[in-house]
């Protein structure tokens, strides 16, 4: 019987030493995620976090193309919002770890709306900003974040596809 | 998160089909040695400890009663049953993994 812990330690030992007794590892990882559990863990993350939207719901489309809609709910507003968001496949880590969203052009008149509504909470997130039509989410900042940020110098390749009903995630890590 | 890990576990990942994880870990003999030397000292420690608890059983008793953590509830076992192919070899110095998860 294998022991987690000791694994664990030996994981977190090899990390202080930069996985140097591993240099020349590359791994692969192909990730598909459904609409029904992105949908679990987009309401996770942002209703629980964020009452002001509610009723989160994405619709994976073809060809890079997602359907996000939500309720807005602050003060006297109590709007449906819908958008079309186009998603640049390629995350470039690790100079600039940024997945760029941009809003379909019939969304052109929401753009003033989203950084309204990036700045409902007081302070916009560190993690996105909104410029025109233009959303940077900065992938990089979440996983330092999280406690992963030691792991982004051995992502070296990250790629987001989305096709009807599936978003697929690409990425390779390498120990150099 | 934490709990969405589990359902996924609980499910045994099927809301993860078609993920594949394939990679080749070339691994310093170091390495390996430094890994099977902790092995068998915990193997060595694990089996002089085998006399009961002093307080009659309470250590494990906390251990049982203690509040659920919130981390994710996954074993090594969990994830082996999805291991597709996995291949070592032997080079200077090194052995060499190659491997491939498939759900």
């Amino acid at each position: 019987m294998v022991d987690n812990s000791l694994i664990k330690e030996f994981i977190e030992r090899q990390q202080a030493a930069g996985f140097a007794g591993f240099q020349g590892t590359v791994i692969n990882f192909r990730l598909p995620i459904s609409e029904a559990l992105a949908n679990e863990l987009v309401q996770t993350t942002v209703e629980q976090r964020q009452a002001t939207f509610q009723q989160v719901q994405l619709a994976f489309k073809a060809e890079n193309h997602a359907h996000l809609s939500f309720t807005v709910r602050k003060w006297w507003l109590n709007q449906r919002v819908n958008l079309d968001l186009i998603v640049e496949p390629r995350i470039n880590f690790p100079t600039s770890p940024i997945l760029q969203i941009r809003l379909s052009p019939q969304n052109f008149l929401l753009d003033a709306a989203i950084e309204f509504l990036l700045l409902l909470k007081g302070q916009p997130s560190p993690h996105v900003r909104a410029r025109g039509r233009l959303i940077e989410i900065d992938v990089g900042g979440i996983l330092e974040q999280q406690h992963w940020g030691e792991w982004r110098r051995y992502i070296k390749f990250a790629e987001v596809i989305i096709v009807e009903g599936t978003l697929l995630l690409y990425v390779t890590l390498e120990v150099d | 998160m934490p709990d969405i890990i589990n359902k996924l576990v609980a499910n045994d990942f099927a809301a993860l089909k078609g993920l594949t994880i394939n990679g080749r870990v070339p691994v310093q003999d170091q390495v390996i040695n430094e890994l099977i030397a902790e092995f068998l000292t915990r193997g060595q420690a694990s089996q002089t400890s085998t006399q009961p608890p002093s307080n009659g059983g309470a250590a494990a008793s906390y251990q049982t009663d203690s509040p659920p953590t919130s981390k994710p509830n996954i074993t090594m076992s969990d994830a082996i049953k999805f291991l597709k192919k996995a291949e070592v070899k032997a080079d200077a110095g090194k052995v060499i993994l190659d491997f491939e998860i498939a759900i």
